[in-house]
């Protein structure tokens, strides 16, 4: 059965074989000289001074391989498309399933040994392919330093994603019984779970910590936000800015529904904070910024405005993931998509036995 | 025929057209509110003093942005591998091309049929898709600059429908030569993004003679933002000239790698500065170097004595762009190459079929 199975499917372990092979070569060809010029020219950048183009100059070299870093994230999604679905699918639809289950193999093995050899080649292909990206992107990714923007992109979480995928196209392919049909709904699941995963599920992987600080007003200094954790890898979940009583009335730094912060004056010498309240103290004209961008607010108003919010004791809250807890975080995300994976696959041991006709 | 080629089409042609129905109505329902944002909140915020905050929650709106700037992508692939891969493939691996061909109908006619129709389709859903997607997101444009950035260039405006044309007929193609569908469908996928990636980046960029202008070398300042230069321009390439007109670095520094290949002359003589390779600077510098640590921005004076060693070299910034008013030459350009070729192969296959398969 071992054999059949393999005969099966070896045209296709070739090909990605050949294409891991094509990539593997390509990476150790340009991946040590990328390592030396980091070490040469970006991490003493500080001591010549030209930081500034020289990290540019390194974040522009290579894009193509650079953007390779996509293929860790459609892989999965092809191994489940092209390897699970027509995995059982074809053989009902052309009815070959019939020859296979008449010989001597049980149904139950028949379908365990096809699971097994091709379910761990997906795994091994996208464990591979993301161990790959990730040696030869450490240098980018450690000088652009955003580990939870190409989470899903590096490391362990792919080998999950793979073995989903796969399980989940063989699953819908058992179920649905005709190829196509099974492939177009495995890749609008995948994509769905995997989109929910990245914008609600993950970030509730363990309780996120919440820094506060008082709210500051716009100005030269103001970078996007008040509360901001010192570390630039962690996750900023959320920025809140919230008033006296503990009620959200705004986000990113701002206040309103749109981020404004805004002054308005009402002619006799009073100041509105909108949204907020009247200002208790007076604020010197002109209230709000100058027009001509490049010039700031004097001093003095801008002291009068950091005064204003001060009577008004709002607070910046940022809701963020440390960056410590990025490896938690990828063994909690390969753990779950593997458990899915074996609930997958049980599932359509179950049908094929019970089921199936 | 048609109605034969209807017939088949009809279930996912619906399904499409309710996706994209519901998209276009999340477009709808959104997109007056953001246009009205950017009119009052966005485009007053520089009186106001509080752009950066305003940017943020502006572009916090347009989370769904990301995600429909691929699909735009993904649409044509799609629609190349499970439309066109399989439309003459799954006939001839099923055999009920038999049928087909022993009617009333021509094998010419048959196959131009299910390829006008199922073509027409395709590049219908996605043309309707990419202009809602840049109505929707002209605001957005707007503010964030980089109309050539290849995620918001290749899934804005006219592109995307000269890459549905081409996917889909890639896919008949490959299905026609491969004759069966899974592996025509692999084929076409790859075909399909190989091709993409290889025009974006050995084709697009020599489209237009690009423009070129000189400057004189700015240290310390990353990125060409000399004057003139519009965040809209598509900057190909940066690279320092010395006097004599010889290329000595690339991306504003001097050396392959964006270095300065700035250093002191050496403890003998303090305040002598040189490039290494160019020459020792004929001015003197401020003793106090504090110009020269990772964080700190060098001081004015620093910057100052810097230039003007720069200057009495002639080191010049060679800037190789794109002009951001070419946009429009480039869609249309691009959308006409591979309507073309989708038509090449289309023609390819007309022939092929009558003449060769059997």
């Amino acid at each position: 059965m071992i054999w059949l199975a393999w005969r099966q499917f070896r045209v296709q372990a070739y090909l990605a074989l050949g294409l891991l092979g094509v990539m593997a070569i390509a990476f150790a060809i340009t991946g040590p000289g990328i390592a030396h010029l980091y070490d040469t020219a970006v991490a003493t950048c500080g001591t010549h001074g030209d930081c500034g183009t020289v990290q540019n100059s390194f974040l522009g070299k290579d894009r193509f391989l650079q953007s390779l870093s996509v293929v860790v994230v459609v892989v999965p999604a092809l191994l489940g498309i092209f390897w699970g679905a027509p995995l059982i699918a074809r053989e009902m639809e052309t009815g070959t399933f019939r020859l296979a289950w008449t010989q001597s193999v049980t149904r139950s093995r028949w379908i365990a040994t096809k699971f097994c050899l091709v379910g761990l080649a997906s795994m091994v292909t996208a464990g591979l392919l993301s161990l790959m990206v990730t040696w030869w992107s450490s240098p980018f990714d450690s000088l652009r330093d955003v580990p939870f923007s190409i989470f899903d992109q590096r490391d362990i979480a792919p080998i999950g994603y793979a073995a989903f995928a796969f399980a989940l196209g063989a699953v819908l392919g058992i179920l649905i019984r005709r190829v196509l049909p099974a492939m177009a709904a495995t890749l609008v699941v995948f994509i769905a779970v995997r989109l929910a995963f990245t914008n609600w599920i993950r970030q509730r992987f363990a309780t996120p910590l919440h820094i506060t600080t008082p709210f500051q007003a716009p100005g030269p200094g103001f970078n996007g936000g008040n509360g901001l954790p010192g570390n630039p890898g962690d996750w900023v979940v959320s920025e809140e800015t919230i008033n006296s009583s503990g009620k959200v009335i705004g986000r990113y730094g701002g206040i309103g529904p749109n981020g404004e912060v805004n002054f308005r004056g009402n002619g006799s010498g009073v100041t509105y904070f909108q949204g907020v309240g009247k200002c208790p103290n007076r604020i010197p004209n002109p209230p709000v910024g100058s027009r001509n961008t490049s010039s700031q607010p004097p001093p003095a108003v801008q002291h009068a405005i950091q005064k204003c919010i001060d009577s008004f004791h709002l607070r910046s809250v940022a809701t963020y993931q440390p960056t410590s807890r990025y490896w938690s975080f990828q063994w909690y995300e390969l753990t779950i998509f593997l458990v899915m994976a074996l609930l997958l696959s049980a599932l359509g041991w179950w049908w094929v036995r019970r089921r199936l006709a | 025929m048609i109605w034969s080629a209807w017939r088949q089409i009809r279930f996912q042609t619906l399904v499409l057209a309710i996706a994209t129905a519901l998209l276009a109505l999340v477009f709808a329902l959104t997109g007056p509110h953001l246009n009205h944002v950017y009119q009052t909140v966005v485009l007053t915020c520089q009186s106001h003093n509080d752009c950066l905050s305003v940017f943020s929650n502006f572009q916090s709106q347009y989370h769904l942005a990301r995600l429909v700037g691929v699909l735009i992508l993904a649409v044509p692939a799609l629609l190349g591998v499970f439309w066109g891969a399989p439309l003459v493939a799954r006939e001839i691996e099923s055999g009920t091309f038999r049928l087909a061909w022993t009617q009333s109908v021509s094998r010419s006619r048959w196959l131009l049929t299910k390829v006008i129709m199922v073509g027409l389709i395709s590049v219908v859903i996605t043309g309707i898709l990419s202009l809602a997607y840049t109505w929707w997101s002209s605001a957005y444009s707007k503010v964030f600059k980089g109309q050539f950035m290849p995620l918001r260039y290749m899934t804005h405006d006219l592109v995307p429908i000269g890459y549905a044309a081409f996917a889909f007929a890639l896919g008949v193609t490959l299905g026609v030569l491969i004759r069966r569908s899974v592996p025509a469908m692999a084929a076409t996928l790859v075909g399909y993004v190989g091709g993409l990636a290889a025009f974006s980046v050995w084709v697009r960029p020599h489209l237009v003679n690009p423009s070129r202008r000189t400057s004189s070398l700015q240290i310390f300042s990353s990125g060409p933002s000399g004057p003139g230069t519009n965040p809209n321009d598509w900057v190909i390439s940066q690279q320092t000239l010395d006097g004599s007109g010889k290329v000595i670095g690339q991306d504003g520094g001097i050396g392959s790698n964006g270095n300065t290949l700035f250093a002191p002359v050496g403890h003998g003589s303090p305040g002598t500065f040189r490039f290494v390779g160019v020459g020792t600077c004929p001015n003197k510098f401020p003793l106090h170097q504090n110009g020269l640590s990772r964080n700190a921005a060098p001081s004015p004076t620093f910057v100052h004595a810097i230039n003007a060693c720069v200057r009495s070299f002639h080191l010049r910034d060679l800037l190789t762009y794109q002009p951001a008013n070419r946009y429009w030459t480039f869609q249309w350009y691009e959308m006409s190459i591979f309507i073309v070729l989708a038509l090449a192969l289309i023609g390819f296959t007309w022939w092929w079929i009558r003449r060769r398969l059997t």
